[in-house]
């Protein structure tokens, strides 16, 4: 009760101004496990499906229903990820009305590029359905794979909507200035690419999966994004410090709380390591493949640890710093 | 144009929770909600240490980082300034929880707390808390509106906002020390711009997040 | 007389609303009450036009509705069928008639009359009761010569009311809100809502809160401490050396005092002779003072100028005045001895002495209402922090010389008084005061409590009571000698025990001193008779227990008549039903709305509803025609008509009490500040006290009984506590304060400020400064217990904090309770205390509360996480 240190999480109501009416920092609670799941496998998402389409992977590397695995494995992180969602608002049943305020919010952004993400690529793969043998949808017209203009101009839109469906998570705890360690762009930059290396290194590994060869050039694309991913956790690590709130936010992460799991799950485990594995894949050919699925389990696990970590660090800090000490 | 604001001077705080409490009943906020609670905090070494006292509330931001958030146009900001949470739009994504720097959005969780029209209460569950149910919406936000209901009401009944007891917000009625002072901040004859242009210049909470609040102090430690 | 109850009536506010009165504390602040659709009270706000509250209300104000509508509410009179009584023990209720049940409790009545009428044990502190005549006929009418407020006169104001008799004929006394600019709070509360005349006080202080400088004196910085401008930080039970080392500043180094004032308002010039008592006149018998033109005369044979100090010879013997005896006997309280007593800094002291003494602006006038009065304002406030002491009558007599030396006694600034023996007297304004033959104040106490004044003294001899009144002739209470009694038969040689009790509203098991110890006096007695809303700790303890109403169902007039001097205006008002209960009372077909509806019936059933008609008209000032005939049998409902229209005009009686409900008025310039406009003298040399001293050692010595007459002293000392000299392990004290958001142990099951003071002030934790905790180990948040030297024990969450002196444990509220709806974890305070010879205050029957107390973290495994 003495410091305006940030009060410690866990249990309680969910406004966390409200367990002790005492003015100090305070860890937000709103957001927890569900949102860092939701927030990974949105990520996952719409980075699949990027890295599907950027490296050409659609083909041959199998097919669900004639549907791209890839495209696939997309759809089905989404779909869960917007299933997890709906699933934790206070009102599910109410959950179409996230669509209406996209003058302001970002989470209606998200709910529009959801669900244009859904129907756009899912019209885009469409025409490759295949349902117990025949292709009911066949006569469509278009290129699933994105390689005509009817094709290309949905893998566009599809594409624009993924990218927003893999920031926008960033985005909203960005947006708002009231918890400085997430009011900076370096968060949804962050997800942005922590979501891109996840998904290359998805992709990556479904092409193993698939007896496929993995190349250096996409082992030095995911090194890249992972060293990427490295530089802008560092550069927000070190910058204002001292801010109000971030402070209590990066002592929780090196050295509170968190300093284990966010050393070594996040910056070993999710940035530093792959980087590292990717580079030596790119250049090692005989080990690339298992260096590729090794820094896809690495950094799943790293992302999500990324997410879940970002948003039990947000504290707000106190509503007010007092001019002086004494009396 | 009426902007609605709140000047508290906190250096007459008493630090006796009466708005805290009538706050409660007025709204019958959830049992765990409290809209309008008095911080504490210790400052000094003894023997030179004191407690502090800093009442809060919502600011009703002009720029008001909830609304902005509100993903179903639940929280809106009224013509007279007051940010209001519709409770049957509000989807509960608590968006605006994390937004607010003041910590001014409540989330009403059901915690298996019985309905006034259900069983008979129990001698644990207050008549707020009784009422919430009927009041407020699960798994909605709630939120201070400066008692907007009162407001209205005097405004439809001639009474004299800020100063006639049903026409003024709960906390600031009730308060002993008056440290609270409600009236329109853009009437410079009003008694929050009389009392700010005697005690002012105002400070807000979190100037930081440049929400530009109607809720502004005087007299902060 | 037909009434109608529960009508939405009294107030502007239309529908709904209903004024009334609030009953949580002693300020009985004027309330509207609002009433939903579903007949719930749900909303309180302040009455906007009672002058006493200003429209505001408390936390505990606001919240006050909580408990009407619980299931828990005992509805219908119930016997206890098991004969074993105690903590945690069944009673095994069974529900009986409202018949069955009075008849026994009036059969008890009538027999327990029979014997001596003094055995019955009535124990109330029902706020609405307590200063009216209702409750104070009913127990005259039984014979009793008063009620005991019980706990409050354990704790209270044992060194209150009887100093501030002595020196302005009041019950309690505040500082004026308006006009003091300097308040030093004494281990008090004013200025925060935890004192008295909260709302009122709160509310001016606030408006000229720049100009005021505030200052606590206190080991805890308690909530009128942090809204102050200065905590002074003060070892517990030390306060009198500071105060007599400010005395001795003000006097012997600064000479500042208000010299007039002594001079004709006080008998600071009455010489005193080598054996203590006055000089007097060989003819009248009157004390003497020595004019500086004309030597020694009476003291009211028209003396302009008495001289303060220097010593004379009258008749050939050395004599001082009493001012001249106090000068010589602070002297020996120097800033550096108060320092090594009381922790305050020798700077401290100095500093605080001159700043009381310049603000006291001696000679200054100020005009109200266009008549010239003295402006000093300067005062202190002080209650259970100085009185619940060992030696707690010489710290109030300590305390009172800071306004009386400065003059700042009932004028404009000063110390204010509320002379509340003025009951029934509301349209009899006029403060005036008696003067003995010594031209000294000595209007005691009129009223219902069983309260003493301190002069003049009373007679002593056998006591006839376990109280022992009959011994204590300067106390206010003897409340704690009966627990001591009750522990030690034979100590005092047994004197006569209660019969029976009823209780009402005082929850003694609780907040008097250690349960057990309370429980067994309770066993003693041989019929206990409860009336209770639901199940206290006490109300367990009962073999009958009757129902009662919530104080928003109550009609009770007259609960609130503002009387104390000030510039504010005059009220009068009472409590009405907001809503009507549903519990069928005593009198069949009439609505029950107050616990005197029972004790009419009773008083009928004992054969004493004459005297109680009788004493009625006594005390409320009844009359013609409106007096009660002594052989009438009045309903509640008639006796409060004719009551009202009694003392508030025949167009007010009860339809109008029901209809508006409040009476204001304007105060004249002598109702205000009266204290310049009459010539009763107080007291600076409490001459009384030395023929009390012979009086009373004379019959213990009789009667052969220990007692302690030490203190019996006409000038004030600091005197060691049982806990000043403390021993390792048990080297720290054990104090108690009070919450904002909690009144007295009888708000703690109200479900919003439980919620609110688990959130926030929290009754389950001890303070500790971070000096001691880390000398002993203990960490912010760890579960420990408290071991008092007597071996008693409480677990409690530990506060490390800033805000609490080195050698304190500082403990708040009067939570651990065992009944229905408590809070678990609570600390019981009063459970640490101890009932023996070493902390009784065998002037004022004050309890020590500061008790040397060891704390240590509970081993892992034992009391769990709280």
């Amino acid at each position: 009760m003495t410091s305006l240190g940030a009060a410690s999480g866990g249990g309680g109501p969910q406004n966390v101004f409200m367990d002790q009416f005492s003015l100090e920092a305070r860890t937000q609670r709103v957001w927890d496990l569900n949102h860092a799941v939701w927030f990974t496998l949105m990520g996952l998402g719409g980075g699949v499906f990027l890295a599907g389409r950027i490296l050409n992977l659609t083909e041959g590397l199998g097919s669900v229903l004639g549907i791209p695995t890839v495209d696939v494995v997309s759809f089905v992180a989404i779909a869960a990820g917007g299933a997890i969602l709906v699933a934790d608002l206070g009102r599910p049943l109410q959950f179409w009305r996230a669509f209406v305020n996209i003058r302001t919010s970002w989470i209606s952004w998200g709910a529009w590029s959801d669900l244009i993400f859904l129907v756009v690529a899912g019209l885009l793969v469409l025409p490759a359905l295949s349902l117990g043998g025949s292709a009911p949808f066949e006569g469509l017209g278009w290129d699933p794979h994105g390689t005509d203009g009817a094709g290309l101009a949905l893998e566009i839109v599809a594409g624009v909507a993924a990218v927003v469906v893999m920031t926008y998570a960033g985005a909203v705890l960005a947006r708002p200035r009231a918890i400085p360690y997430w009011n900076s762009p370096a968060v949804p930059l962050q997800f942005l690419l922590s979501s891109s290396a996840m998904s290359v290194a998805v992709v990556l590994f479904i092409e193993v999966a698939a007896g496929e060869p993995v190349s250096a050039g996409q082992m030095v694309l995911l090194g890249l994004l992972c060293s990427g991913l490295l530089v802008a956790v560092v550069v927000h690590l070190v910058t204002d410090v001292t801010a109000p709130g971030k402070a209590e936010s990066l002592d929780r992460l090196l050295r509170g709380r968190y300093r284990v799991r966010f050393v070594w799950l996040v910056l070993v485990d999710g940035t530093a390591l792959p980087a590292v594995l990717a580079f030596v894949g790119a250049a090692a050919s005989g080990a690339r493949d298992v260096l590729a699925v090794v820094c896809c389990g690495l950094l799943l696990v790293g992302g999500f640890w990324l997410r879940l970590l970002t948003l039990r660090v947000g504290i707000f800090p106190p509503v007010h710093i007092p001019s002086a000490a004494g009396r | 144009m009426t902007r609605w604001g709140m000047v508290i001077d906190a250096a007459r705080c008493v630090g006796c929770q009466a708005c805290t409490v009538a706050c409660k009943t007025e709204n019958q906020s959830p049992l765990d909600a409290w809209y309008a609670p008095v911080l504490e905090w210790e400052s000094g070494e003894f023997p030179d240490a004191t407690l502090n006292y800093l009442p809060v509330l919502c600011n009703h931001c002009e720029d008001a980082p909830c609304v902005t958030a509100c993903p179903s146009g639940a929280l809106t900001r009224r013509d007279d300034g007051i940010v209001m949470a519709d409770e049957d739009v509000c989807i509960g994504s608590r968006a605006c929880m994390t937004a607010c720097p003041y910590g001014a959005l409540h989330f009403f969780e059901d915690r298996g707390t019985v309905a006034v029209d259900a069983a008979p209460a129990g001698p644990e569950q207050s008549v707020p808390e009784r009422y919430a149910h009927q009041r407020h919406v699960r798994g909605a936000v709630s939120k201070c509106t400066y008692c907007a209901h009162k407001i209205d009401f005097g405004i439809e009944n001639g009474l004299e906002v800020g100063i006639h007891p049903l026409a003024t917000p709960a906390c600031v009625v009730t308060c002993p020390a008056e440290c609270r002072i409600f009236g329109d901040l853009d009437d410079p004859d009003s008694n929050v711009s009389r009392y700010l242009a005697e005690r002012g210049p105002s400070e807000v909470l979190r100037p930081d997040a440049e929400t530009l609040p109607s809720t502004q102090y005087v007299g902060l430690p | 007389m037909e009434t109608v109850l529960g009508a939405r009536s009294g107030t502007a506010y239309g529908e709904g609303w209903v004024r009334s009165a609030c009953t949580i504390c002693m300020n009985r602040c004027g309330i509207l009450a609002h009433v939903n659709d579903d007949g719930v009270v749900d909303k309180i706000l302040g009455d906007p036009d009672n002058p006493h509250n200003h429209g505001r209300t408390c936390a505990k104000g606001d919240a006050g509705f909580e408990g009407l509508t619980d299931t828990d509410r005992i509805t219908t009179p119930l016997r206890r069928t098991n004969p074993d009584k105690g903590v945690g023990v069944d009673p095994g209720w069974v529900p009986i008639s409202w018949v069955e049940a009075l008849d026994e409790i009036a059969g008890h009545l009538r027999d327990t009359i029979a014997d001596d009428p003094e055995k019955i044990l009535y124990t109330s502190f029902d706020i609405y009761h307590l200063r009216g005549a209702l409750a104070a006929s009913w127990v005259t009418g039984l014979g009793m010569p008063g009620y005991s407020t019980w706990s409050a006169a354990i704790f209270c104001g044992n060194n209150v009311h009887g100093i501030l008799y002595m020196n302005q004929n009041a019950f309690e006394s505040n500082p004026d809100p308006i006009y003091s600019r300097y308040i030093l709070n004494f281990g008090a509360q004013f200025g925060s809502v935890v004192h008295y005349d909260t709302m009122h006080s709160t509310h001016e202080l606030s408006v000229r809160r720049d100009d005021v400088r505030m200052v606590s004196v206190d080991p805890v910085c308690s909530s009128a401490a942090a809204v102050a401008d200065e905590w002074v930080p003060i070892r517990p039970g030390t306060d009198a050396a500071l105060i007599l080392g400010m005395v001795d500043q003000l006097i012997n180094e600064l000479g500042i005092y208000d010299a007039e004032f002594l001079k004709n308002s006080t008998n600071a010039p009455y010489l005193v002779g080598s054996d203590g008592r006055y000089l007097r006149d060989a003819g009248t018998g009157k004390p003497l003072v020595w004019d500086v033109d004309s030597g020694a005369q009476p003291f009211d044979a028209g003396t302009a100028n008495a001289a303060l100090t220097g010593t004379y010879t009258v008749d050939g013997a050395a004599a001082r005045p009493g001012f001249q005896m106090l000068a010589d006997h602070v002297r020996s309280y120097t800033p550096e001895y108060v320092e090594s007593i009381t922790t305050v800094p020798a700077a401290t002291v100095r500093r605080l002495a001159r700043e009381f003494g310049e603000a006291a602006c001696i000679g200054e006038t100020i005009e109200i209402d266009g008549v010239e009065l003295p402006y000093r304002p300067a005062t202190v406030a002080w209650y259970r922090g100085l009185s619940a002491h060992k030696h707690s009558m010489l710290n109030g007599m300590a305390i009172i010389l800071l306004p009386t030396l400065i003059g700042g006694i009932d004028v404009p600034g000063g110390l204010l008084g509320d002379p509340w023996g003025l009951i029934g007297k509301v349209k009899d304004l006029e403060y005036t005061s008696t003067a003995s033959d010594d031209g000294l104040i000595s209007q005691g106490f009129i009223g219902g409590g069983r309260v003493g004044g301190l002069y003049p003294p009373r007679p002593t001899g056998p006591p006839r009571t376990t109280e022992m009144w009959e011994l204590l002739p300067c106390a206010p209470y003897g409340t704690v000698f009966s627990l001591l009694n009750s522990e030690q038969p034979e100590l005092f040689g047994a004197p006569p025990f209660p019969s029976m009790m009823i209780n009402f509203q005082s929850n003694m098991m609780k907040s008097s001193g250690p349960p057990e110890v309370v429980e067994r006096f309770i066993k003693r007695i041989p019929f206990v008779a409860a009336i209770a809303r639901r199940f206290e700790e006490t109300t367990l303890m009962a073999d009958i227990v009757l129902p009662d109403v919530h104080y928003l169902e109550r009609m009770t007039p007259l609960v609130y008549q503002h009387l104390a001097s000030g510039d504010s205006r005059h009220a009068a008002y009472g409590a009405k039903p907001v809503v009507q209960s549903s519990i069928e009372g005593p009198v069949p077909g009439e609505p029950f709305v107050d616990a005197m509806q029972i004790y009419l019936e009773l008083l009928k059933r004992a054969g004493r509803l004459s005297h109680f008609n009788e004493a009625f008209n006594n005390i409320a000032k009844m009359r013609e025609p409106y007096k009660l005939d002594a052989d009438g049998d009045y309903s509640y409902f008639e006796i409060c008509d004719r009551w009202l229209r009694n003392t508030l005009g025949d167009d007010r009686g009860l339809d109008w009490h029901l209809s508006d409900g409040l009476w204001t008025d304007d105060k004249t310039v002598v109702q205000k500040y009266p204290r310049p406009f009459f010539d009763a003298r107080a007291q600076v040399y409490c001459e009384f006290m030395v023929d009390t001293k012979q009086d009373l050692e004379r019959t213990v010595e009789e009667l052969g009984v220990p007692w302690e007459t030490d203190d019996y002293q006409p000038l004030p000392d600091w005197k060691p506590g049982p806990a000043y000299e403390r021993t390792s392990p048990h080297d720290l004290f054990v104090t108690n304060m009070k919450v904002p958001n909690h009144a007295l142990s009888h708000t703690h099951k109200n479900s919003i400020l439980s919620t609110l003071s688990n959130r926030h002030n929290d009754l389950k934790s001890v303070w500790i400064n971070p000096r001691t905790a880390e000398a002993r180990g203990i960490s912010h948040g760890d579960l420990v217990e408290i071991e008092t030297s007597g071996g008693r024990k409480q677990t409690a969450t530990a506060r490390v904090t800033q805000l609490v002196h080195p050698e304190v444990l500082a403990t708040q509220g009067c939570g651990g309770g065992w009944s229905t709806g408590s809070g678990d974890g609570e600390v019981n305070f009063n459970a640490l205390l101890n009932i023996d010879v070493e902390h009784i205050d065998f002037v004022s029957g004050a309890l020590d509360c500061a008790i040397a107390a060891d704390v240590r973290t509970v081993p892992a495994g034992r009391g769990g996480a709280r």
